[in-house]
């Protein structure tokens, strides 16, 4: 590459400092939303992973109880029967400590012996401290950060607050581990300690085991059906798994930015070429050859594209750290519980983010530069031939309606598969975006006849508007692309919330609602008492009960709620197809579960079909399914049985919530009284809630979940906006002389400021009026195509205008404020600088 | 006073040397230093071997919790069809961390911890293996009961009938090598020191009770890998049990057991001295062919080292000797039949199988198993 | 055929002997000892705007010999400044063909196009002919540079240019410094510094004042005079036309003259 060329376009970037700043700001923010993302999707991953070891440490597998609690004798015949050596035994629990809840472990140290643990042996058990923990009663080692918050040393005692009552502790070690080093950052005692202080004589909470995949396999098929083996690194794929939708959902809408961007650096290097195309040609003549300025523009674009995107990484790591917060919080609510940690910058994460960025960036400035290459090095006054010329309009509506086409083909040949439906997406995006300048000339000319734009000033702004389409052009494509988003996901979330509302009001069949407050095993066990006694309160007229379990369905985990003893069991169910009546009746007899909309998606589980389920008492049997209910509590999916099926096959009669229905004439207020007094008698923590009060937290909780999509979506409106705002701005400052000359002939700088104004304000106008046709289109494609294969989710689409006016009104202040800086430069110009010019 | 070194003080010199040598003798297998948890647990509170008792079997083989300390100590020789000669060790050590039991509705809650090494010498192909295991003694894991006889470490046990007649069967898989034996007794009972009542030093209660048997038919079969082979052969017994404490200036002792093929079984030991000398209180015990026994003074026998091997860990152990006996036997030379036979336990020490010859005519006189710690 | 040749008998060392000529091409006084550099023959050149052809050249036949300083009139429309292009080889004829030493340039295509306009065509025009963002220096010295000459070989040639064209120590101003004149005497020195056999210049004095146009087509004259370069200007201006050996007249896309003598 020739120095001179180069040289020449580094100081065309730097004599116009304003264009190079807000490229590299839309290629900064475009790669810096995908790094965000990038880091905050790893980093939630990595917390649950980190969970998972911190539990598993050097064991492989566990053997956990669908009641919580496995008698302790399994642990001696694993051990002497079955001859695993590499076994733990661990009863967990929580006790209360000056009020705060911590987490206590208690083992068996000796049963760590002979394991090969290496490193992760766990810190604490040394000499004396292994002796006094089976020999001192109430024996603890504790963390040190624990010893620091309640200001004790070795040899002090506490008091705690235990399930049984209160329990005398004595700190015989305090322990220093590494931040997620196994059993050793909590409460830790000896197993006979712990089943004591916590009340679980003769059960173990779970039992750890190192295994190899035969040993694993031989166990499975020995143990008994109360009890399931399961291998970590199962969990953790199967959160992966669980979480995976979740994740390209903010993966894709990370791109949407990058895509925005791609337009932007499309536009501004289109425009610096336009700028230079008397330099170019004079370069073409001087000797340069049209594969030499290909070249320069590509160079140009990838160093922007480095430094804007490095850039970009320092900004997505600030940015991540902000929505991993959100993420977090997202996944503890929908899936499971995690606790945010730091972020950490994977060198194959920058280089993946700073790769999509150059190849964007590169194939954005394709175009341009190939037309650069192409151009007749003649020294031409004239504008370029494609703001005239007369086929490309035809041209490129054809190639987007083809786009588009192609994306609803995609979307019909992929079936479930949920990267293909966001390809489809994309596809549209890019068809439809590829109609918006034609479509905006057509618009223009429609305009003309109209009485505003016969007048000089809004003749000349029409006019300006459709002469500098092709500058102008793909920043309104990039401005309406970011305003469809956000019509597109305010529809889908607006449809989306609405149906959740409709739903929670078709479940919440019940008034009131009484529930077990979690024990210190996380289990919810309503007092026996409670049945009864809320059936004698006055002004109640029906009281059904509901469990929770987690059940094996066909193979997999899945949350069952047991629901029994009401006269309309089924009523608070909508089911999607079939013969809603027979399932009704089928349930309520007892005689088959009913499957959520999401477990049925994605096992492809329809009414009438038979699921496996993993009973107590029956084994392994087949269960009929009524139908198929719509569900959005779960993205994992989940069943309902009714009471009558369950305790046939499975032992428990255990009962976490009450339905109460009220009599006509009840007062509400009367019955939550009456209930909460019960549940001040009743042993056992419970809770009394209303129906709308669990209907606000639930709609509460979704709409603390769509909180990211709004950053993001804030996000790529910015980036379109900078991009306006750049187009627009070297648009006004090159028209400079057009301006001057405008001036001369007689206009105001207030006329002329109204001028740029109202061009401004109609390229918004025109971007926004687009922008809801595809947010439109966008908002069915979430809805039906990326929501059902992501979640197994169906629900009705709604149309909000208000959603659609905030569009275009958004769009227009976009575009206003964008041309406020370039309308007050003009305002300011001096006329007879500008002249001179000419 | 006869036999004032036992094997109880063994043990306590085992812990002795845990204590003393920490990071020597922790291992990969034993990171968190069970060892130290066993060591220097005070004997106040244990009931401890102040004077003679009656003993009744089977009854005492059963467990003596109220003592701190307690073992069930197998050696043997036995032989395979084919004449490869093989040597085995089993030993279930019980040890009270505290007093009593602890006050707890856990099944878990114990103060018994039990610790268990078994090893296997195959002198044809030169193999020496060995384990060790620790459990506490709760939960069904480990333990002693009657009904039926038994003593186990999880699936390591030694099992008798429910009186605890004999024969006893040894039943031990470490999953690289298994022993699985027949014991029966073909020699009564010998009460070591006064009347099973062995005492240590000056003080009173610093004795165990003891004894043995020194000669047990044995038969069963041992497998190494994959290869079982039947084999036949004779054990030694040691059972004991005290609250007794081995002295600050011993360092560790040689110990043989001797099965001669006239018929008399001698028992000897050395304790070193810190400072390299002979202990006065070493001893030893001569039983006649008709199992009459007699105490041995440490001026009733002399050894001598005759050659040294040195383990990879840089302990240089004696493994041939020479023992005169006081006129009681022609002088012995005493020959491990495999000089590693050290055991890599968290407490290092080196336990194997012998061979007796007359030291002037090097004819074969008979076997035994020679213990050596401290090194 | 309607070829012309004119020449004021000047001896011209030919570059290179193009092989065998027609002998229809070749005609006038000197026909037998003088070699053209660059031939037009019948060219035509027409554009389609909004479905309408507009013809710009029709049937024009020229060429120039090495040396040879030639002025081209005519009104604005006439068809000069494609003329220009044509022969420059920036512009492709509707029909036709123009040979640089009897080597067909339309069978060229890009880049052996870019090659030979950077090894034997030097231009001047008559604005922005300069890059904005590279120094007087820099824009003299871009020619040598995408030839690949060496940075040090380069300076003292650009050096020796300034100070020909009399910008010694202006070498560092950027163009938006310079006053037109000066901006043409840059665009001069750059148009001949890699020694072209032919240079085209499109009213080069048209945007400047009589006495510094003087000035500038001084220098051109006489810089292109001293290597042997054939000139090609293209102006309205008759002060140019005497400078000239000779003189084509575009009038309508049609060559009228056939290349006069200059006026006296």
């Amino acid at each position: 590459m020739s120095p001179l060329l180069l040289r020449s376009s580094r100081r065309f970037f730097i004599r116009h400092p304003w264009q190079l700043g807000l490229t590299l700001l839309s290629i900064a923010l475009g790669t810096a939303v995908m790094v965000a993302v990038d880091l905050a999707n790893s980093a939630a991953t990595r917390s649950f992973d980190r969970s998972i070891d911190v539990l598993s440490g050097p064991m492989s597998h566990e053997i956990t109880a669908a009641d919580g609690s496995i008698a302790e004798d399994v642990y001696r015949t694993l051990r002497l029967d079955r001859r695993l050596r590499r076994t733990l035994p661990l009863v967990e629990g929580r006790i209360e400590i000056n009020g705060d809840s911590q987490e206590v472990v208690g083992t068996d140290p000796f049963a760590l012996t002979g394991m090969d643990l290496g490193a992760s042996a766990p810190s604490g058990l040394e000499g004396d401290t292994l002796r006094t923990l089976l020999t001192e009663p109430g024996g603890v080692v504790i963390p040190q950060s624990l010893a620091r918050t309640l200001g004790i040393g070795k040899g002090d005692t506490l008091t705690a607050t235990t399930n049984v009552g209160t329990a005398r502790l004595r700190v015989l070690a305090i322990t220093d581990p590494g931040p997620g080093s196994w059993l050793a950052d909590r409460i830790l005692a000896d197993i006979a300690t712990a089943q004591d202080v916590l009340g679980k004589p003769g059960s173990l909470s779970r039992i750890q085991l190192k295994l190899t995949d035969a040993e694993a396999a031989a166990l499975d098929d020995s143990l008994p059906a109360a009890l399931q083996l399961e291998a970590y690194q199962q969990k953790q794929a199967t959160f992966a798994e669980m979480t995976e939708a979740f994740r390209v959902n903010l993966a894709a809408m990370s791109l949407l930015a990058v895509l925005v961007g791609v337009f932007l650096v499309y536009n501004t290097m289109t425009f610096a070429a336009l700028q230079r195309r008397q330099a170019f040609a004079v370069m073409r003549m001087t000797g340069a050859s049209g594969g030499q300025l290909f070249r320069l523009l590509l160079v140009e674009a990838g160093a922007l594209g480095l430094i804007g995107s490095a850039i970009g990484v320092a900004l997505g790591m600030a940015l991540g750290q902000g929505l991993l917060v959100l993420v977090s919080r997202t996944i503890s609510d929908l899936y499971v519980e995690i606790s945010p940690t730091q972020i950490d910058l994977a060198p194959a994460m920058v280089l993946r983010s700073v790769a999509i960025t150059l190849f964007a960036v590169l194939a954005a400035t394709l175009v341009p530069a190939r037309s650069v290459a192409r151009a007749a090095p003649v020294i031409a006054e004239r504008r370029s031939q494609q703001e005239t010329g007369g086929r490309t309009p035809w041209l490129l509506l054809s190639a987007g309606v083809a786009g588009m086409l192609a994306s609803l083909v995609l979307i019909a040949l992929s079936g479930q598969s949920l990267v293909a439906g966001f390809s489809a997406l994309f596809v549209f995006v890019v068809g439809y975006s590829l109609c918006i300048p034609p479509l905006m000339l057509a618009l223009l000319r429609g305009c003309e006849p109209l009485p505003l734009f016969r007048r000089s000033i809004g003749r000349l702004a029409l006019r300006g508007v459709q002469s500098s389409l092709s500058r102008t052009g793909l920043a309104t494509v990039a401005l309406a692309i970011a305003v469809s988003a956000t019509v597109g996901v305010g529809l889908m979330t607006g449809s989306f919330r609405a149906s959740v509302a409709d739903w929670l009001d078709t479940t919440l069949g019940s008034d009131l609602y009484v529930s077990a407050a979690a024990d210190s095993q996380g289990e919810r066990r309503l007092d026996t008492a409670w049945l009864k006694a809320a059936n004698n309160v006055p002004g109640v007229s029906d009281v059904s009960t509901g469990s929770n379990r987690d059940l094996q369905i066909n193979g997999e985990t899945v949350r069952a709620l047991v629901l029994g003893a009401a006269r309309h069991s089924a009523r608070g169910f909508e089911f999607i197809g079939g013969n809603p009546e027979a399932a009704r009746q089928q349930f309520s007899e007892g005689r088959a579960l009913i499957v959520s909309e999401p477990l049925s998606y994605r096992q492809g589980i329809s009414a009438g079909d038979r699921v496996r389920v993993r009973s107590v008492t029956s084994g392994n049997i087949t269960l009929p399914v009524a139908g198929i209910y719509r569900d959005y509590s779960s993205s994992r999916g989940m069943v309902v049985l009714p009471r009558l099926l369950y305790e046939r096959h499975w032992p428990d009669r255990d009962v976490s919530n009450l339905g109460i229905s009220l009599a006509a004439d009840a007062r509400i207020d009367d019955v939550i009284g009456a209930l909460q007094a019960l549940a001040a008698r009743l042993p056992g923590d419970a809770e009394v809630i209303s129906n709308r009060a669990i209907r606000d937290s639930s709609l509460a909780i979704f709409d603390r979940t769509f909180v990211i999509t709004d950053v993001l979506k804030v996000l790529v409106i910015l980036v379109a906006f900078i991009g306006v705002f750049s187009a627009l701005m070297a648009l006004f400052l090159e028209k400079g002389r057009e301006f001057a000359v405008l001036r001369a002939t007689g206009m105001t700088p207030g006329q002329l400021q109204r001028l740029v104004l109202s061009q401004a304000a109609l390229v918004g106008l025109l971007a926004g009026l687009l922008s809801v046709p595809l947010g439109g289109v966008l908002s069915e494609i979430l809805i039906d195509v990326i929501n059902r294969r992501s979640f197994g989710w169906t629900m009705q689409s709604h149309f909000f205008p208000a959603i659609a006016l905030e569009a275009v009104l958004l769009s227009i202040v976009a575009a206003l404020l964008a041309a406020l800086y370039p309308t007050r430069r003009i305002g300011t110009a001096s006329l007879r600088d500008r002249l001179a010019g000419l | 006073m006869r036999g004032r070194i036992t094997h109880l003080a063994r043990l306590t010199a085992l812990l002795l040397t845990v204590l003393f040598a920490a990071c020597d003798n922790r291992t990969a297998e034993d990171s968190m230093a069970v060892g130290d948890a066993l060591g220097g647990i005070a004997a106040t509170g244990f009931a401890r071997a102040d004077s003679p008792r009656q003993f009744v079997f089977p009854g005492d083989h059963a467990a003596h919790p109220d003592f701190r300390n307690e073992w069930w100590y197998f050696t043997g020789n036995v032989e395979a069809p084919d004449g490869d000669r093989l040597g085995y060790q089993l030993t279930l050590f019980r040890i009270a961390l505290a007093p009593g039991s602890p006050e707890s509705q856990s099944a878990w809650a114990t103060h018994q911890v039990w610790m268990g090494h078994v090893a296997v010498t195959d002198v044809a192909t030169a193999d020496h293996r060995h384990a060790e295991r620790y459990a506490r003694g709760a939960a069904g894991l480990a333990g002693q009961s009657m009904q039926p006889f038994r003593v186990w470490l999880e699936d390591w046990q030694i099992r008798g009938d429910a009186d605890g007649s004999f024969p006893w069967t040894i039943d031990v898989d470490t999953g690289e090598f298994a022993l699985q034996l027949t014991v029966d007794p073909v020699r009564e009972v010998i009460l070591q020191g006064d009347k099973g009542l062995s005492q240590k030093s000056a003080a009173p209660g610093n004795a165990s009770y003891y004894y043995s048997i020194t000669r047990l038919a044995t038969r069963g079969e041992i497998r190494i890998d994959d290869s079982t082979r039947a084999v036949s052969g004779m054990s030694w017994l040691d059972r004991e049990w005290s609250t007794s404490a081995l002295g600050n200036d011993q360092a560790g002792w040689d110990w043989f057991s001797l099965q001669l093929d006239s018929g008399e079984d001698l028992m000897v030991y050395r304790l070193r001295k810190t400072d390299g000398s002979t202990d006065e209180h070493s001893a030893g015990a001569w039983v006649d062919a008709q199992g009459v026994s007699e105490t041995l003074q440490a001026s009733d026998f002399s050894l001598r080292e005759e050659r040294f091997w040195t383990s990879g860990s840089g302990r240089r152990y004696p493994v041939a000797w020479t023992l005169e006996t006081g006129g009681r036997s022609p002088t012995l030379r005493i020959e491990a039949l495999l000089d590693d036979q050290e055991m890599r336990t968290s407490v290092r020490y080196w336990e194997g199988a012998v061979r007796i010859e007359a030291a002037a005519t090097g004819e074969h006189l008979g076997r035994g198993y020679l213990e050596m710690t401290g090194y | 055929m309607d070829v012309a040749q004119f020449s004021r008998g000047r001896e011209v060392k030919p570059l290179q002997h193009g092989g065998e000529k027609p002998s229809t091409i070749v005609a006038g006084p000197s026909r037998d000892t003088t070699i053209m550099l660059i031939e037009a023959s019948n060219l035509s050149y027409a554009y389609r705007e909004a479905g309408q052809s507009h013809s710009v050249l029709q049937d024009v036949s020229a060429a120039i010999a090495a040396g040879e300083r030639v002025a081209l009139l005519g009104r604005s429309g006439s068809g000069k400044s494609t003329l220009l292009n044509l022969l420059g080889g920036i512009d492709h004829p509707t029909s036709g063909q123009v040979t640089l030493n009897g080597e067909p340039m339309g069978l060229l295509r890009e880049p052996a196009l870019t090659h030979f306009r950077r090894r034997h065509i030097g231009y001047v025009y008559q604005r922005f002919n300069l890059v904005p963002t590279l120094t007087a220096a820099e824009n003299i010295a871009l020619p040598l540079d995408l030839a690949g000459v060496s940075r040090k070989e380069q300076d003292a040639e650009v050096l020796r240019w300034l100070d020909a064209v009399g910008l010694a120590g202006r070498g560092n101003t950027f163009p938006d410094l310079l006053s037109g004149g000066e901006q043409q005497r840059v665009a001069i020195a750059r148009a001949l510094i890699h020694r072209p056999a032919l240079v085209l210049a499109d009213e080069p004095t048209g945007s400047l004042d009589a006495q510094t146009g003087e000035q500038v087509l001084e220098l051109l004259f006489n810089r292109a005079g001293d290597d042997q370069q054939a000139l090609l200007v293209v102006t309205h201006s008759d002060d140019v036309a005497a400078r000239a050996d000779r003189v084509l007249v575009l009038e309508d896309g049609h060559l009228r003259n056939n290349g006069e003598e200059p006026p006296a």
